[in-house]
């Protein structure tokens, strides 16, 4: 029997649906649900019983849009359930793996702090965020059904053409800093998941280039005065749907 | 020629029991402290002391006043697990100072007036430094790494005492522990968190009226040499203490040595135009409140108690901005200052709910 998996996030499920669409026509796939909020929209949801409801109009209105006119998500309709973006992104992690360190024979001045801190730090980083606020939710309804969590992309490699994100730029300047970097992140994400028994489905290698940048043809956007940095397209999504499917 | 009238006539109320106490309820009682300094924006404090220390410091950032902390961790890390290794209690991770003899030590090896001097505890093949073993909760992985760690905080300690002109500093206790061989004075008996007591090694003390007031007038002088403007505030905690080495009721050591300390504080009060005292220990822990502040093990202070506390300060101190001038970290699906991996910003307010709304339009309306 085919499994039904309820789909949540935010505006970055959209490379995956696109993907999810195309996919479906041409390989043996779980039936998707979608509920996508725009932003943070899923601040503004709420656990009654066993459902999720929306509590502001914009929130309800793109879980109408995004999963063909449902105004609440039944989770016991579902097999499983997968979270998508929802400020899991690197962002996160960034700001651990730059400032903050376990000895000070590195070059760069850091903050010294203990392994076992340094581990916590990385552990707790999306404590505060919208991931783990939905992880919680769903746990309290539901201990065992399985939970993916799927990253927010990396940011497109594009992202260095512009003179705007100064922070980036030492990881993006010495390869050793970002594939630390992006050590961090993942054992950031393992062990939020793993708190809730979810397991992460990380970003596949193929799409990343320097160790925390999406490779720029995954970009979604080729306008070159765009802002967005984050949407990636469908083969993105393809590629992410394909490596969801073997972990369903 | 004789006045006939009293010396007491014409005195303010709060000067009569009748007035200031009996008449008063603890919860509304006003005019308890009046403030000998302003403490305004210019203001940079140092905050140090017995675990009730937290609870004006954690007060005193709500209100918007400079309070140093020279050891941060990023805004993420849940309060429970920052605590539960240092960070977020006092301006530095120095944990709990109970007595002012520890507060000498630090203060004396930050300002290198006398050498750091180590002692290291293990507890299950991990290392604790001594002086401050509660702030690495799972010790560390080496003496030496608990070395490089305290020579580090002790150069930020330097820095904060050098940035700050306030210190606000909460009396604990008298008794306290020495490691006999060093000298070094210990904020928990060996073999509490780590380490393991042998009277070869240790002896404990309980100290005396002149040896504090002396301990704290020194305190004053190096960092008064470091900025002659430095203030102070103390106050002692009115927390009892968890159990005494003296040969008597933990009650009676209690009395005597929160007695000893506000007596110490008084005197200092007295004698500096710069230190000043604030009475909060009077406000939870004397008969006037029955009690009333304690939670039910009549030790810890209760959420209405540290309140009250902070009502009182707050009428000589006022919030510099309100407590709902806090920023609310989590932006809005309306007031989209921060998208998800896309830069925020005012000036990308609602272009950054386009994008979004673009995406989910592009995948769902096709």
């Amino acid at each position: 029997m085919t499994k039904k998996i309820c789909f949540m996030g935010d505006s970055h499920v959209a490379a995956l649906k696109l993907a999810y669409e195309q996919l479906r026509t041409s390989m043996d796939v779980p039936e998707l649900v979608f509920f996508a909020a725009r932003l943070r929209g899923y601040r503004h949801v709420r656990l009654d019983g066993a459902s999720i409801v929306p509590v502001h109009p914009k929130v309800l209105a793109d879980f109408e849009l995004t999963s063909g006119g449902q105004k609440r998500i039944e989770l016991s309709d579902y097999d499983g359930y997968v979270l998508c973006g929802l400020d899991s992104f690197i962002g996160k992690t960034l700001p651990i793996s730059g400032n903050y360190c376990t000895d000070l024979r590195g070059p760069e001045k850091k903050t010294l702090v203990s392994k076992s801190f340094f581990e916590a730090m990385l552990g707790h980083a999306f404590d505060q965020e919208l991931c783990v606020n939905l992880l919680k939710m769903l746990r309290s309804v539901d201990a065992v059904k399985p939970i993916w969590l799927i990253p927010t992309p990396l940011r497109s490699q594009k992202i260095l053409e512009q003179d705007v994100f100064p922070r980036l730029q030492k990881f993006a300047e010495s390869e050793q800093l970002a594939m630390q970097a992006a050590s961090h992140y993942q054992s950031a994400l393992r062990q939020t998941a793993a708190r809730y028994s979810a397991k992460c489905v990380l970003q596949p290698s193929p799409t990343i280039v320097h160790s925390i940048f999406t490779r720029p043809e995954f970009h979604q956007s080729n306008d070159k005065n765009t802002s967005d940095y984050a949407h990636m397209n469908a083969e993105y999504g393809k590629i992410m749907v394909r490596e969801l499917i073997k972990e369903i | 020629m004789e006045d006939s009238s009293s010396p007491y006539t014409g005195l303010p109320a709060r000067q009569f029991w009748r007035k200031g106490v009996s008449e008063q309820h603890p919860l509304l009682v006003s005019d308890l402290y009046k403030k000998k300094f302003e403490i305004n924006q210019d203001s940079a404090i140092a905050t140090a002391g017995s675990c009730f220390a937290q609870h004006i410091a954690k007060n005193l950032r709500l209100g918007g006043y400079k309070v140093l902390d020279v050891e941060q961790c990023p805004d993420s890390v849940p309060d429970e697990i920052a605590k539960s290794y240092g960070y977020r209690l006092y301006s530095g991770r120095y944990g709990n100072i109970y007595t002012v003899r520890q507060l000498l030590q630090l203060v004396k090896q930050a300002l290198r007036i006398e050498p750091p001097r180590h002692l290291v505890w293990q507890r299950d093949g991990k290392f604790f430094d001594a002086l401050r073993p509660s702030v690495e909760p799972n010790g560390l992985d080496s003496v030496e790494e608990v070395i490089e760690h305290r020579i580090e905080h002790l150069r930020l300690v330097r820095k904060l005492l050098t940035q700050a002109n306030l210190m606000i500093f909460t009396m604990g206790l008298t008794e306290s522990w020495v490691h006999k061989e060093s000298g070094i004075v210990l904020p928990t008996a060996p073999g509490t968190i780590a380490g393991s007591y042998s009277a070869k090694e240790y002896e404990f003390v309980n100290f005396t009226y002149p040896e504090i007031l002396e301990d704290f007038v020194q305190v004053k002088s190096a960092l008064e040499s470091l900025n002659p403007a430095y203030k102070f505030l103390v106050t002692v905690s009115p927390v009892p203490l968890t159990a005494t080495y003296c040969d008597q009721h933990v009650l009676s050591s209690t009395m005597y040595s929160k007695s000893v300390l506000r007596a110490v504080s008084g005197q200092l009060c007295n004698e500096f135009n710069n230190v000043d005292y604030f009475p909060s220990y009077e406000l939870i822990a004397s008969h006037f409140s029955k009690g009333f502040f304690y939670d039910s093990n009549l030790r810890t202070v209760s959420e209405a108690g540290v309140a009250n506390v902070m009502r009182v300060f707050s009428e000589q101190h006022p919030p510099l901005r309100s407590a709902d001038a806090e920023v609310d970290r989590a932006p809005d699906v309306d007031a989209s200052s921060k998208l998800s991996g896309t830069r925020g910003g005012k000036k990308n307010l609602g272009a950054n709910e386009l994008v979004c709304e673009e995406a989910l339009l592009e995948a769902f309306t096709k």
